[in-house]
């Protein structure tokens, strides 16, 4: 990469277009939400900001922000130390069987915690055992924990294989002990993969609208929605959201200003010696519960009430009515997967082969547009086609867009690394060869890409049929995705009838996993 | 007439460091195969670059048969490259490699074609096998072939032959050299390696800090180095501080021969070969034999004479011990060096100029 590091060279200005677009549909419909947000009369402004209600809700959202990173802690750190430490036998299995629950959406694992309890509720019919049912704040916080606890364990694992054993063992032969070794040289070294782990957990927990929509408790993505849709208040949404957002950045702020430091102490994961396995010895039997445990409220809960639903209470929906639902989801999640890789090719491409800071601030636009709260996006948009494209207010391609400029960051990863993997030298052949630049990426590093191109675009289409804000709000009058069937019949205590567009969804997601654990983790 | 000219070319990226190619110029012959040496980092593979057309240059032209191409895309420059990974398309066949080199040639000819550059590289036995079925070696026929196939006026080569394996290199080089001489190929060869550059090129430029500093025969290059850098560059040399009285010099050694008539403080340079050591017990002046490196045809000595040490190669026959007394006989004039500013005292052989710290220990090494 000798060349790269030259950067002086200045990419052809249509390539510079084609990456911008990405950017300029994050912003641009964002700069609406702000003019929408303050054209309103100012003292209606003043009245919206000061309500003390917004302070509620900021509580809540930071409390729940609070308990989601703890309980993922929680459950992750042991977790991924039992997985990749010890002697614990089935590793490899018992590692995807608690990926799994990237499978089941935050509102899905909802819906199975609220139809656990209650007096009507699975718990109930099965043992006659009464327990009351989770809502507000703990029910949010324990559907949200099983959901996302994944993205926190598959970082920690990562990181635990590439720490270099030669650390903790120069700890022990300086008389550490094992738990010592554990909290002194060890967690130290987690500290980038921690904080990683806990941007993605606290980004989707401020975006998240099923789940605590369900539990009915009451953060920001909750009101906006509720202003949104019940109250067609758009000015205290609009305001609703620009406070949203502001959390948003602080939280990625603050993730910066702690990861600054602790990248320098990440170690490389390339260590060719693995650390010897720990034996559990006398802790096995709590480890193995502690494992199994996890995988049982996480897996073992969605499924069984899903099955439970299914085969002793099937619900009088026939199977067309949810194939039309997926092909529903499918319809909007397919083109959206086409757009977002077209979206972050030329980003990739400019980022990989001419490294510049208009280069990092397009790739920081993609993420942008993943980091915003899914119900702001949304909201931005509608405000930008009701004023800019009317004619696309209520369509579909306006949703594909929404869900494109989303997910744009998801296809950039795999596609970026496939650039990358492409030797420049393979360009400037073909074009000593008598190829323009466009011809000679078409002809060589193009074919090359094609597997990057491919994972990306899957990853965007499963990540999308799973979307539920967005959808909300910009699904065209009558367009019933699984994932809305799911959320409405929930919410009209409709449990049964929930449960097949639910295992729809489960099922399918299921089915990658074995994928998104690929380009989740790096092992 | 001149195919290739290149004008007070200068190519800065970064303005804190300076200019990486810094006002050269030279010019390649129709057929020639032209060398540009140099260390790693000396501005010769950014030289490639902005013939190639893959960076242009801040101030300078470069001619194709008198005409500049500045203005012209890489693609549409002809002039062929051979990347030092050699840049075969891995999901193209051997055959599909250089068949993408022949996109104007019409499809019945096409095949013909390719058989022939087949013929011409030695694998046509392998055109469909795909780039990584291919030992290293092959591979780089497949990229000159490739690059042939194209009809370029000039083929550019980027060290070629720093990714072969050392035995395999020598046998490499002289038919890569044997193959742009049977189709008239003009080249330009870029390399750190001397031994490499002195053997294949009929001529070559030695550039260093982004500056050519001698262009030359390998011969003369080699023989009658202009400047203390391509003394040193193009092998082990002692450097000596004299003072110049007509044909002949005053340095530490004694009077001395050298090469052309001037006056004043010199720098000389005196290839270890072209020292005789004679047995003497007490020298005039007084020379000890420090260490002796036996090395089968010939044996190096490192003698120490006033403090400072010079390098003597002899035949196998004479033999001396370290500590024995010496008398040191130079066997042709000493090459008087263009010096430029030098700060420190020189002290013989190689850490005596100041450009010397830049060598990679390797390079110097390898001519002994």
């Amino acid at each position: 990469m000798k060349y790269a590091a030259q950067g002086q060279r200045r990419p052809p200005w249509y390539l510079l277009a084609t990456a911008s677009i990405g950017a300029v549909g994050v912003l641009l419909p964002l700069a609406y939400l702000v003019l929408r947000a303050v054209e309103a009369d100012i003292e209606v402004v003043r009245e919206l900001v000061l309500r003390t209600r917004n302070l509620q809700l900021l509580a809540n959202t930071l409390l729940l922000c609070a308990g989601v990173l703890a309980g993922t802690t929680l459950i992750s750190v042991p977790l991924a130390f039992i997985t990749v430490r010890t002697d614990l036998r089935y590793k490899r299995v018992l590692t995807v069987l608690c990926a799994l629950p990237l499978a089941v959406p935050g509102y899905v694992m909802a819906y199975a915690l609220i139809s656990l309890g209650g007096n009507y509720g699975i718990l109930a019919r099965l043992t006659g055992l009464v327990m009351p049912r989770l809502s507000g704040f703990w029910g949010a916080t324990v559907a949200l924990t099983l959901y996302t606890y994944p993205y926190l364990f598959l970082n920690l694992r990562a990181a635990l294989a590439g720490v270099d054993p030669s650390y903790e063992e120069s700890a022990r032969s300086l008389g550490y002990g094992r738990t010592e070794v554990f909290f002194r040289v060890t967690l130290p070294h987690l500290r980038p993969a921690l904080l990683a782990g806990w941007l993605v957990i606290g980004l989707y927990v401020l975006g998240d609208f099923g789940a605590v929509a369900l539990m009915r408790y009451e953060v920001f993505s909750y009101a906006i929605f509720t202003q949104y849709h019940g109250a067609f208040d758009r000015v205290y949404a609009a305001w609703l959201s620009l406070m949203l957002l502001g959390v948003t950045v602080a939280v990625v702020a603050l993730e910066w200003r702690l990861l600054g430091r602790a990248r320098l102490t990440r170690t490389g994961s390339g260590v060719g010696r693995r650390p010897a396995e720990i034996p559990l010895a006398a802790t096995r039997v709590p480890a193995k519960l502690f494992v199994w445990g996890v995988i049982a409220a996480a897996v073992g809960l969605p499924v069984l009430i899903l099955g439970y639903w299914l085969l002793l209470s099937p619900p009088a929906i026939s199977p067309v009515e949810v194939l039309r639902s997926f092909l529903a989801s499918a319809g909007a999640s397919a083109p959206a997967a086409v757009v977002a890789s077209l979206l972050a090719l030329p980003v990739a491409y400019t980022a990989a082969r001419y490294p510049s800071l208009t280069a990092r601030m397009l790739e920081r636009a993609a993420y942008i547009g993943y980091a915003i709260p899914p119900l702001a996006l949304a909201l931005a948009m509608v405000f930008f086609a009701l004023h800019s494209a009317p004619v696309l207010y209520q369509t579909l391609p306006l949703l594909v867009l929404a869900y494109a400029l989303n997910f744009q960051a998801l296809a950039l990863g795999p596609i970026r690394s496939a650039v990358l993997q492409a030797s420049p030298r393979l360009e400037e052949a073909a074009r000593s060869l008598g190829r323009n630049r466009f011809q000679a990426f078409v002809a060589t590093v193009l074919p090359l890409m094609r597997r990057g191109i491919i994972a990306g675009s899957v990853l965007v289409f499963v990540i999308a049929m799973k979307e539920l804000p967005i959808t909300f709000l910009l699904a065209p009058t009558g367009y019933r995705t699984l994932a809305m069937n799911v959320f409405s019949r929930t919410s009209e205590a409709m449990l049964a009838q929930a449960a097949p567009y639910a295992a729809a969804i489960v099922v399918f997601s299921g089915l990658f996993i074995g994928f998104l654990l690929k380009y989740e983790s790096p092992q | 007439m001149q195919l290739l000219n290149v004008r007070e070319l200068t190519k800065t990226f970064d303005e804190t460091h300076g200019p990486v190619v810094d006002c050269v110029e030279f010019s390649v012959r129709p057929g020639e195969i032209f060398g540009l040496l140099g260390p790693s980092g000396c501005g010769k593979t950014t030289m490639l670059r902005l013939i190639a057309g893959f960076e242009s240059p801040d101030t300078g032209d470069i001619l194709l048969n008198e005409r500049s191409i500045l203005a012209t895309p890489a693609e549409r420059r002809e002039i062929g490259l051979v990347f030092q990974d050699y840049a075969l398309f891995p999901h193209f066949s051997v055959a599909d490699n250089i068949a993408f080199a022949l996109r104007r040639v019409p499809k019945r000819e096409k095949q013909e074609r390719i058989a022939e550059v087949l013929r011409l590289v030695g694998l046509t036995r392998f055109a469909s096998r795909m780039p990584h079925e291919l030992s290293g070696g092959q591979q780089q026929r497949v990229a000159l072939g490739r690059a042939i196939a194209a009809e370029p006026k000039i083929i550019l080569l980027d060290e070629p032959f720093s990714n072969l394996d050392a035995s395999l290199r020598e046998s490499t080089r002289s038919d890569v050299r044997g193959l742009l001489k049977a189709t008239g190929m003009s080249a330009i060869l870029v390399t750190h390696d001397q031994e490499e550059a002195l053997s294949i090129s009929d001529r070559l430029a030695v550039m260093n800090e982004g500056r050519i500093e001698q262009i030359g025969t390998p011969e003369t290059v080699y023989h009658r180095p202009r400047t203390p850098f391509v003394a040193q560059f193009l092998g082990r040399t002692n450097i000596i501080y004299g003072t110049a009285v007509g044909d002949q010099a005053d340095t530490p050694l004694g009077r001395l021969p050298i090469d052309r008539r001037t006056h004043g403080s010199v720098l000389l340079s005196l290839r270890p070969e072209h020292l005789e050591l004679l047995r003497e017990e007490t020298p005039h002046p007084p020379a000890t034999v420090l260490v002796r490196e036996f090395k089968g045809h010939d044996i190096t000595y490192r003698i120490e004479l006033g403090g400072i040490e010079y390098l003597a190669h002899t035949e196998y026959c004479r033999s001396f011990h370290p500590g024995q007394g010496v008398r040191v006989v130079p066997r042709a004039p000493a090459v008087v060096l263009q010096h430029r500013t030098w700060c420190v005292e020189p002290t013989a052989q190689e850490s005596s100029a100041p450009e010397a710290a830049d060598i990679p220990a390797h390079d110097r090494a390898s001519s002994l």
